[in-house]
């Protein structure tokens, strides 16, 4: 008998309040998520962006393409590549013999190419043309440092800034437009480093091209960042 | 004995309940800080430059390869830079100038201003060109370059770290 009365008497507990902490939760949430939205549709990146001038450092040239940050100086990388030892005498012979020489290696296909210097040279009062050597070159796909292995103090590009003075060198950059990316990165660490920077775009049938013998070698018109 | 059964019956159980609303709660939140995460992805850039580096204000310009775009304060010009056929059409709000209306607005102001020029990958491969017709005309540059479909502003010019 008191079980029977026990039994009857007793009474489910409501839901409503679950209910409605659930439909409070709910519509908290999505509130938030609408904020949210309207928020970053309109919120932008900022960026501080330096004014160009002209520099007189001498450029250490970086190849940003396929994703990749090749982590040598382009010139010295030609120059060593076609004619060896830095320090070494180029007779008339070698230079006629460096037209249209194809090298290949783990960063870039290079390719030489001869042209008559703009500003001539006399010996003995005799107009002498010398010529001047270009390489042109396209990156390798499968060469270079991505944006992680960019941003890591071990990987070779910050070796290479590592072991580069920014007080006589600023580091100037060809990029591809597969590479804004790995570009950003790579000046985020240049300019961490205290170096001067410029950049160049090139389109992607473009080659980078440097002189590697006469006047114009060295590039002596970079303006940096 | 009989107690403790009745006890148990009329007992309550809100783990279910409770889990539901844990559920509701972790769906929802991962929806919102997915879409904050694809509107932050394709979110636009604000560009802001230093007083301590320049004197110069910039005027940002916008170069897709083809055609220039320019916010020249309540102006907004559209210049196809070089002849193409057929003639591009201009982004809404925008109206067809020709780059005499560009140079010359930058040579009025080439003392005050420099042209601050955001480099989309589709106008990489011309983009020396570009330059090198504002350079002709004595008028300063800067580049950056944005990606394709981003948009870009101008913040306010101070000072910055």
């Amino acid at each position: 008998m008191r079980r029977r009365q026990s039994t009857d008497t007793f009474t489910e507990p409501s839901l409503v309040p679950l209910a409605d902490m659930l439909t409070n939760t709910v519509g908290i949430m999505l509130f938030i998520l609408i904020f949210t939205v309207l928020a970053t549709s309109t919120a932008a990146v900022g960026k501080y962006l330096p004014h160009e001038h002209p520099s007189t450092r001498q450029p250490l040239m970086i190849v940003c393409a396929y994703g990749h940050v090749y982590p040598v100086d382009f010139h010295d990388h030609a120059r060593e590549t076609f004619f060896g030892s830095r320090s070494q005498q180029f007779s008339f012979a070698d230079l006629l013999k460096m037209d249209r020489r194809q090298v290949s290696d783990n960063y870039f296909d290079m390719e030489t190419r001869l042209y008559h210097d703009e500003h001539p040279r006399f010996l003995n009062g005799t107009k002498i043309e010398i010529p001047a050597v270009a390489v042109f070159a396209r990156a390798r796909p499968d060469g270079g440092e991505d944006a992680d292995a960019v941003a890591r103090e071990n990987g070779e590009f910050a070796a290479l800034l590592r072991n580069t003075d920014p007080d006589s060198r600023m580091i100037f950059f060809f990029v591809y437009g597969d590479s804004v990316d790995v570009f950003q990165a790579a000046r985020k660490l240049v300019v961490s480093r205290g170096f001067e920077y410029g950049w160049s775009p090139r389109g992607p049938d473009q080659r980078v091209g440097t002189s590697i013998f006469g006047q114009a070698a060295g590039g002596s018109s970079i303006t940096a960042e | 004995m009989s107690t403790d059964s009745l006890e148990s019956n009329e007992h309550f159980d809100l783990l279910p309940f409770i889990s539901i609303m844990m559920c509701t709660l972790g769906c929802l939140l991962l929806i919102a800080l997915s879409m904050a995460s694809l509107s932050l992805g394709s979110a636009g850039e604000e560009w802001t430059t230093n007083t301590k580096d320049s004197d110069k204000q910039p005027i940002l310009l916008i170069w897709d390869g083809t055609l220039l775009t320019a916010d020249l304060g309540k102006d907004r010009l559209c210049v196809a830079w070089q002849p193409s056929e057929p003639t591009p059409t201009c982004p809404p709000g925008y109206r067809l100038a020709t780059r005499a209306d560009v140079l010359r607005y930058f040579a009025d102001r080439r003392r005050t201003h420099y042209a601050l020029v955001a480099v989309r990958p589709s106008g990489f491969a011309n983009f020396d060109t570009l330059q090198q017709d504002l350079l002709d005309n004595r008028i300063e540059t800067g580049s950056e370059p944005i990606a394709q479909t981003k948009q870009v502003r101008l913040g306010a010019v101070g000072i910055h770290p």
